[in-house]
């Protein structure tokens, strides 16, 4: 060990700085005893350092039982209570309004906690959670590296990975029909591998696990129930383990029930049931459509199990050259695959909502130190009567406590009422992880954030009271002395630091108004009004897919069409915007691909004849489906692209007449028939992927979305939908019903959320931040007023006193913007990922900010203005 | 001197203090207490007289390169308490500092 260590070993620092609360009789001694412990130590740095945490008990403990706290006991600390209390209950405008302002960010600041405990910090209940990691294909030919994972892969994983203790694979939107007596309702449903709960490292909290074996092809149905499940349609009832429920119309035995707080990872789903569920798509390699899960064998790490995945892949895609070329793997921690997309946006509203409590106490500590000034008198009084400067402060402190106990309890009652509402309009991305809530770890922070509170309100009125009451101040001292203007540079440093806070958010909260409203005005590429759309599925047990399903459904289109108010009527497998995504290989006619290359993939959807009409989606060139594209063997098997498609695979927005397809060069091929404009699929940030359409008659679909183009109200049609559907089949549900409106206000939840609160944010913020600068403009006025009666009495006209004031105002706001600018600099890439078509350095939205916090400061500057402009100056000579 | 509460970790380190133990850490080693449970008891069990405390010589300290260090023993009061904590907490004769071996019973 070298001598540096002995003399600095880790810890060491720490004990030097508790030595000082230790009684001077004790402190070299104590320190010695402790610097010497940690100075020869075998241990780690960082058990030193725990070790050394442990001197703060003990230093607690000398100081306690060797006098330092003789002049806390408990009878004078209740004496300091009751007297603040009585202190506060005396002006009870200003009690109210301090307790207010803090139990409002109190609030705030525990609301927005309770997202990031429950999200970030709680959300994913699963044991050792920094042992499971998620591991996705790479598709290195799109440069996707959370590619779904086809099954047969998966299984081969599974086989042949040795870095994992589990390796589990899921799908997590899946739907099945559940039919009881007088039930007919969709379900989600996780379709998952048996091992996907001992994964995750939970278990059902009534029943059994999973077995092995029973996701295999041809294993008796069993079914896992989410609480709520087993809530809604079994009341609790343990007995519904052993029961058979029926999906799809297929039997499923009841074998467990999940706790309450468990969330399928991705998505929140009604029911697990094991793979099997998938139907045909399970056989086909090619067809990517899992999530896997691993949990990491003791001594793997997510580097040395991304080094065995990917020489896995190297072996697959060799044995399997067509459908796993171009695929490599991804290995990366579940906290970080499954947060990824919403830890940006709590975090920067946690930041928000920290520099609106910051805001709030800085208010409060203006508010205080001018009460302090204006007490003078009393405070010299009770000095002059014996109090020691310390027990002025020590009671001054005791009123911001009270202060921050009241804030804080009302605080937890704001955000108890908060997280409720919030609940409900939380987007599903944050909802999906946890349940928000306030529980023992908010209530935990709140008393953390009372405690700075406290603090952050109290230390300087209750120094600037000490200070002032020792020199034995009487009243008339203050006014102009270097206290007042001691005084005066608090007031403007606190003001200060609120106004360039409030402009970092003023200016955040303008960057996402601006952004959100470009996303919304966003053109999709489909019609944005009088559309409606359902679901509607057909259970392979009940309907052949082909000519009894596509009669079902051509006899369905032709009633809703008959309906009064309904344009058209089509049907598409997968609605853009709400159904997410699923890609096909394809093999262009004419392009020469070698054997080494993976086939580009390309957005694929069936639509029924009148889809694009429909949808209001524009046909370029060609044409769209006919009722004769059928798949008989004497139609034309046809095929419709996209713009963006038609230019990335043929070389020409005109690609009518050109053939490709799916899957392989043994496949059968499609002709291009028409052109379609572009359309956003996945989300209103992500241009148009190329896509392509074939028919729902040669393409078999049995499931999508039903979509309408009406007029007048939509309520009439739905109800007239029901009808018809129930006269065809009365298993049938019609689900997941939304009007056009629906579905891109929850394409935009998100961005509602975040741009909705942080807007709340930065307004109170502004409010704050202005009400703080009136304050503190009005208490140097009110402590100016002789100054101001004898410039008015020499001839200062009033329009000059009152730009003498303003300008005063101005000044601190012009040195807050210098410093704030650095902070918007500061907070660019925190914020830009959350921009839609607008830069984090948007000079209008700057100068819009800048605007908009100048207005609001010359007002809190004039008010105070015109009140110093109208002083008699005669009066106030005399004052 | 005062009277003191034998707890249960007070009992802990009044053994290891009478099976050999010097310091706080080589409790906390033997123990498995935490720094902020060892070193209180110390102060009390020292305040209580049953404990006395006493600097390492210098010389000592500078052959291994590190400052002297505070080394407790049990008094003569203190090992009563060891005695009537011995047959409270039967469990407690399983305590030794790291690096002795169990003597044969």
């Amino acid at each position: 060990m070298s001598m540096q260590n002995a003399h600095r070993p880790p810890g060491a620092w720490l004990v030097r700085q508790l030595a000082r609360a230790v009684p001077r009789s004790h402190r070299d001694s104590w320190r010695d005893e402790w610097i010497a412990e940690l100075s020869h130590s075998p241990l780690p740095p960082w058990r030193l350092r725990l070790r050394a945490a442990g001197a703060i008990i003990d230093a607690l403990w000398v100081a306690r039982h060797h006098g330092a706290w003789a002049g806390l006991d408990s009878t004078r600390f209740a004496h300091d209570v009751r007297f603040a209390a009585r202190s506060l209950v005396r002006r009870p405008a200003f009690s109210i309004i301090v307790v207010s302002t803090l139990a409002l960010c109190i609030g705030a600041t525990s609301s927005v906690f309770s997202v990031v405990e429950s999200v970030l910090l709680r959300g994913l209940d699963y044991r050792d959670l920094d042992r499971l990691v998620a591991v996705w294909s790479n598709n290195t030919k799109e440069t996707n590296d959370r590619y779904e994972v086809s099954v047969g892969d998966y299984f081969d994983w599974r086989d042949r990975a040795h870095s994992f203790d589990q390796l589990a694979g899921f799908f997590p939107i899946w739907n099945a029909s559940y039919t009881a007596p007088d039930v007919a309702e969709r379900l989600s449903v996780g379709a998952a591998s048996a091992n996907i709960l001992r994964a995750l490292g939970v278990h059902p909290q009534l029943g059994r696990d999973f077995a092995e074996g029973e996701d295999k092809r041809g294993a008796p149905g069993v079914v896992i129930l989410s609480n709520a499940m087993w809530t809604r349609f079994f009341q609790r009832d343990p007995a519904a383990i052993g029961k058979t429920i029926l999906l799809d119309g297929q039997p499923y035995a009841v074998i467990g029930v999940m706790s309450p707080e468990f969330t399928f990872p991705e998505n929140r789903v009604d029911v697990i049931v094991p793979l099997p569920i998938l139907g045909n798509y399970i056989e086909r390699r090619g067809v990517h459509l899992l999530s896997v899960i691993g949990r990491l064998r003791p001594g793997a790490t997510v580097e040395s199990a991304h080094r065995e995945m990917e020489s896995i892949a190297a072996q697959l895609r060799t044995e399997h050259p067509s459908e796993d070329a171009g695929l490599a793997s991804t290995v990366r921690p579940l906290a970080d695959d499954l947060l990824g997309d919403v830890r940006r946006p709590i975090l920067v509203l946690f930041a928000a909502v920290c520099a609106v409590l910051l805001i709030g106490c800085a208010n409060v500590a203006n508010l205080m130190l001018s009460r302090v000034m204006s007490r003078q008198q009393e405070l010299s009084v009770r000095t002059a009567m014996g109090a020691a400067p310390g027990a002025i402060a020590r009671q001054l402190l005791s009123e911001s406590v009270l202060i921050a106990v009241g804030a804080g309890v009302l605080g937890v009652g704001i955000a108890f009422g908060v997280t409720r509402t919030a609940a409900r309009f939380l987007p599903e991305s944050m909802a999906r992880i946890g349940v928000v809530r306030v529980d023992s770890r908010v209530l935990a922070f709140t008393v953390v954030v009372c405690v700075v509170v406290a603090i952050l309100c109290g230390v300087a009125p209750a120094l600037r009271g000490a200070r002032n009451s020792a020199s034995l101040a009487l009243p008339d001292a203050a006014r102009g002395s270097s206290r007042g203007r001691a005084a005066r540079r608090v007031h403007a440093t606190l003001v200060v630091a609120e106004l360039a806070l409030a402009m970092i958010l003023v200016v955040s909260a303008g960057l996402l108004i601006n952004s959100f409203s470009r996303l919304t005005t966003t053109d999709p590429g489909f019609r944005t009004h009088g559309l409606l759309r359902m679901k509607l599925e057909l259970p392979d047990a009940s309907y052949r897919r082909g000519r009894q399903s596509d009669q079902f459904f051509e006899t369905l289109l032709d009633n809703i069409g008959a309906l009064p108010g309904v344009r058209s009527v089509a049907r598409v497998s997968r609605f853009p915007l709400h159904d997410g995504h699923l890609t096909s290989s394809i093999l262009v006619e004419g392009t020469s691909y070698s054997d080494n290359d993976r086939l580009p993939e390309i957005e694929y959807r069936m639509a029924s004849p009148r889809y694009f009409e429909t949808m209001g989606i524009p046909v370029i060139a060609g044409r769209a489906f006919r009722p004769t594209d059928t798949a008989d063997s004497t139609a034309q098997l046809v095929a419709i692209v996209n713009r963006t498609a038609a230019i990335r695979f043929f070389g020409t927005a005109n690609a009518v007449g050109k053939r490709l397809r799916f899957g392989g060069p043994d496949k059968p091929p499609f002709t291009v028939v028409g052109i379609v404009g572009d359309v956003r699929q996945i989300s209103l940030r992500e241009p148009a992927a190329p896509e392509v359409f074939i028919s729902t008659r040669q393409g078999l679909a049995t499931a999508g979305s039903i979509v309408i183009a009406y007029d007048g109200a939509a309520a009439s049609i739905l109800t007239g939908v029901r009808q018809i559907v129930s006269s065809l089949d009365k298993r049938l549900p019609v689900y997941d019903v939304q009007s056009i409106a629906d579905v891109l206000a929850k394409a935009a939840v998100g961005d509602r959320f975040t741009t909705t609160v942080l807007a709340a944010f930065a307004l109170i913020a502004l409010v704050l931040a202005a009400l703080g600068t009136y304050g503190v403009i009005a208490f140097g006025v009110a402590e100016r007023t002789r100054e101001i009666g004898v410039r008015m009495a020499l001839g200062a006209q009033r329009r000059e006193v009152v730009a003498m004031v303003v300008r005063e105002g101005m000044r601190l706001f012009a040195f807050a913007m210098l410093i704030a600018f650095v902070g918007v600099w500061g907070s660019h890439r925190a914020i830009a990922s959350l921009l839609f078509g607008v830069l984090p350095s948007d000079i209008p939205t700057q100068a819009a900010a800048l605007g908009t916090l100048a207005v609001a400061t010359a007002v809190a500057c004039f008010i105070p203005a015109r009140r110093a402009s109208r002083v008699n100056p005669t009066v106030a000579i005399r004052s | 001197m005062s009277s003191t509460r034998i707890t249960y970790p007070t009992a802990v380190v009044l053994a290891a203090l009478s099976r050999g133990c010097r310091y706080g850490f080589e409790i906390m080693d033997t123990t498995g207490l935490a720094s902020g449970t060892v070193y209180p008891i110390l102060r009390r069990l020292e305040e209580a007289g049953m404990l006395s405390a006493r600097w390492e010589r210098t010389a000592d300290a500078h052959d291994e390169q590190r400052p002297p260090r505070r080394y407790y023993q049990i008094t003569g009061t203190g090992r009563q308490a060891v005695r009537d904590a011995m047959s409270r907490f039967p469990a407690l004769g399983g305590i030794r500092p790291p690096g002795t071996s169990p003597s044969p019973t």
